[in-house]
């Protein structure tokens, strides 16, 4: 029985050894998908020195907000890693939780249904599958789902998506983009442009049915503010500032929704060390400036917004500035 | 739990140390027990107390049938097993079925009835366990078995990991021996075992689940599709259907090999068959034996005039359309296979029943005669197979209909050549598979890898493992048979 063991052990080990030489050499570099932004994000974020402002939330972010007037206006460096809401609020928080420095400033813009606390396994997966070093940030309510029931898929398309990076390398081919909104379209703060100057995807009428949708589960999720609570005094306790900005929004969404988009405002507006900047009703857009969906403005529209976020963060930055540098356990 | 998944690759090596670590019966069962419990558990825990309930009816009918003096007291205990049974089956099962059909009947006569329907969640294998408790306490009434007094050992008969979900439906009397001795470890057996995890992931993973892809695209939007994709369509779920299954059997017997424990066979090469009743002596073996033995020859067999005989033979085709699931289309599936079997047996009365050993025979190439016979029986068994996989009946007809009238003209055969074209990496394996399993059909699989030198093997092993891992994970699919 032992020299089955060991032969199967070794046999396991073989093929492990072979995923990590294939692993060593996954390029994502040549990946078209939007999701394989999060691996330039990362590395943009990895390479900012602080003081910054780091952006997170959902599709939102990347649509919505001019992170280089941002810089410009609030004078340091902005990050916007904001990508896709279907990661979850967890995800999100933890992809930035390690690289955070003293004097950063976190802006969160998480969509409203993201109040419901739920993620998409199959968008967490390809973030894994763009950039594995992701898989870090997976928390143990992911696991069971994403590594004991599916992990298989994430491992083939890793080694599929490297098989094809090889022969692309020697063939300099690229892989077919997979969305019309592809990886190309971020410039180098994180923005998404591509859409800008294209015309919009959606009519005025159709922007009622595709308005904020409620999530099926308790909303707003009590557990939400209680993650966001304690990553705000994770941040308070780093000497890092913590804020939220509502997402935009068409105005009958607000209208539709007033009860549980007021209970969300007074929830965040009740953790400590989480500075709210605005209102929902701040982040209500003309129709007219939606792209796609009620969350993704246009080119204008993000330019708009931008201008709101200048107004917001200017005084947080000049008077409040960053938090006072934290204070060790021991009072030192 | 999948076979297909990453946890069941963790779980299988702590199992088998745990059951390898003493030579004690008691504790090997005791491990089995438990493992299968939270192998079954995984998919959701309330499924466990069910199949618990159910098995320790069966095994408390099962010593009162023991004892049972009086002919009366023991017909009585039968209808008790059969009743509780067929009725946890029922309900989960049919319920729902049954009073949509009922309502609808009602409403053709003119009743108006409203429809009363539960939100029942399918426990997964059901079917499988069903049969299989049921064909204990049979055995035990008609004599053929002593009941165990060792409740360990039965329960762990029942809820035996591997083959758990999907079978094969295992009788009492093959596997419960194995369980009342310990075993010992066969290097042989758990090298073979391996292989066969290996070649069943290959066929579920590589073939079944990208030709699910091929079916779901033509059988999804049977209404929009051309004559041609349902065709190929057709073609491609007869080998999902076979690859998924079959596949399953080989890890369930593959895993239980390495326990010790030798399950039946449940697949022969089906369709290299040369006829609707050998099509049915090598397609769900355990199955076809299973309603052999406890439905057609109760209801008098082949034993009497050939209208009874006919009778019996749709009866049970009958119901094996119905096990297989809740809805008219299965139920019509088994008919008409009933119809063809019978019609066979017609067709050649007098002749001398064919029982080839070898499927297809033994030369290298079959002959003209054996490959015509082949591709009759597999073209029958195909138009079979719309049935099964159509949403309805009528949605069946339209697909067989669809592909009668466009294929009298040229386009469905052009168009079918680009189909193939564009599937053309997914149809080559295929190729490559039947190619393999008519090279391997002297054996239980076609897996001539032992006989190779050590670094051969690897190299083979390895290269099977990449390809699953590339092309078999394209498409995240349960087993079919786990909605049975």
């Amino acid at each position: 029985m032992r020299t089955f063991c060991c032969k199967l052990a070794a046999f396991a080990l073989l093929q492990l050894l072979m995923f990590a030489v294939l692993l060593r050499h996954y390029d994502v570099s040549r990946e078209t998908n939007y999701l394989a932004a999060t691996a330039d994000k990362h590395r943009r974020l990895a390479h900012t020195p602080s003081p910054r402002l780091i952006i997170l939330g959902g599709s939102n972010v990347p649509f919505g907000i001019q992170s280089d007037r941002l810089e410009q206006a609030l004078s340091r460096p902005v990050v916007n890693m904001g990508l896709v809401a279907g990661a979850g609020l967890d995800f999100m928080l933890r992809e930035i939780k390690p690289s955070l420095r003293r004097g950063d400033l976190v802006l969160l813009s998480l969509e409203y249904d993201q109040f419901g606390g739920g993620y998409d396994p199959n968008i967490l997966r390809q973030l894994i599958v763009f950039r594995p070093a992701n898989a870090c940030y997976l928390q143990p309510k992911h696991f069971k789902k994403l590594v004991l029931d599916r992990g298989l898929i994430t491992v083939g398309e890793i080694a599929r998506r490297s098989v094809a990076a090889s022969v692309a390398r020697f063939t300099s081919q690229g892989s077919a983009p997979t969305l019309s909104l592809p990886r190309r379209g971020f410039n180098e703060w994180g923005d998404l442009r591509a859409h800008y100057g294209q015309p919009r995807r959606i009519a005025l009428e159709d922007l009622e049915h595709v308005r904020l949708v409620p999530p099926r589960r308790a909303w707003p999720n009590p557990e939400v503010p209680t993650v966001l609570e304690r990553f705000a005094r994770n941040c308070h306790e780093r000497g890092v500032l913590f804020a939220f900005t509502f997402p935009p929004q068409p105005p009958q969404s607000l209208r539709d929704y007033h009860d549980a988009v007021s209970r969300i405002e007074r929830s965040l507006r009740a953790i400590p060390h989480l500075l709210v900047v605005d209102s929902p009703q701040v982040q209500v857009y003309d129709p007219a400036l939606f792209f796609d969906t009620g969350y993704h403005l246009t080119g204008p529209g993000a330019t708009l917004r931008t201008d709101r976020l200048i107004k917001a963060l200017r005084p947080v930055c000049e008077n409040g500035g960053p938090m006072p540098p934290a204070v060790s356990q021991d009072g030192r | 739990m999948s076979f297909a998944s990453v946890v069941f690759f963790l779980f299988l090596p702590v199992v088998f140390c745990l059951h390898y670590c003493s030579s004690r019966r008691q504790w090997q069962n005791g491990v089995l027990l438990a493992a299968s419990y939270f192998f079954y558990g995984w998919w959701d825990y309330r499924f466990c107390g069910l199949m618990l309930f159910s098995s320790l009816l069966d095994y408390a009918i099962g010593q009162k049938l023991a004892t049972a003096r009086h002919a009366t007291q023991r017909r009585s205990l039968l209808v008790l097993t059969l009743a509780s049974n067929l009725g946890l089956l029922g309900f989960f099962k049919y319920f729902n079925f049954f009073a949509d059909s009922l309502v609808l009947a009602l409403a053709a006569v003119g009743v108006d009835v409203n429809p009363t329907t539960l939100p029942i969640v399918l426990p997964v294998g059901i079917s499988f366990y069903t049969f299989q408790t049921l064909s204990y306490t049979l055995d035990i009434y008609r004599g053929q078995l002593q009941p165990r007094r060792n409740l360990v050992e039965y329960l762990t008969f029942v809820s035996f990991f591997p083959q758990l979900v999907a079978g094969p439906i295992e009788r009492a009397t093959h596997l419960l021996p194995q369980f009342a001795a310990a075993r010992k470890f066969s290097p042989e057996a758990a090298a073979e075992g391996c292989r066969l995890i290996l070649w069943g992931l290959a066929k579920k993973m590589v073939l079944a689940d990208n030709l699910g892809g091929i079916v779901d695209s033509a059988f999804g939007h049977a209404a929009s599709a051309s004559g041609a994709a349902l065709a190929l369509a057709t073609v491609c779920f007869a080998f999902q259907i076979y690859c998924d299954f079959s596949g399953y059997s080989d890890i369930a017997a593959g895993t239980a090999r390495l326990f010790g424990i030798q399950l039946v066979r449940n697949f022969a090469y089906p369709y290299f068959a040369q006829s609707l009743s050998e099509f049915w002596r090598r397609w769900h073996i355990s199955l076809s034996t299973w309603f052999r033995d406890y439905v057609f020859i109760p209801l008098g067999g082949s034993r009497d005039t050939v209208e009874r005989t006919s009778r019996n033979l749709l009866l049970t085709f009958l119901l094996s359309g119905l096990w297989h699931g809740a809805a008219w289309h299965f139920v019509a599936w088994g008919a008409l296979h009933g119809l063809y079997v019978v019609a066979s047996r017609w067709l050649s009365r007098g002749a001398p029943a064919e029982r080839p050993a070898v499927p297809g025979g033994e030369s290298l190439l079959p002959s003209l005669l054996v490959l015509w016979r082949m591709l009759r029986t597999f073209v029958l068994v195909c138009a079979g197979w719309i049935l099964f996989r159509a949403d309805s009946l009528p949605t069946a007809w339209e697909i067989c209909r669809r592909i009668a009238v466009q294929g009298l003209s040229l386009d469905f055969y052009a168009s079918l050549w680009r189909l193939v074209a564009e599937h053309q990496i997914v149809l080559v394996v295929l190729g490559l598979f039947v190619a393999a399993e008519w090279l391997g059909r002297f054996e239980w699989n076609p897996l001539p890898i032992r006989r190779l030198p050590l670094p051969a093997r690897w190299l083979s092993y390895t290269a099977l493992f990449w390809v699953i891992l590339y092309l078999g994970t394209q498409r995240s699919a349960d087993f079919i048979y786990f909605q049975f």
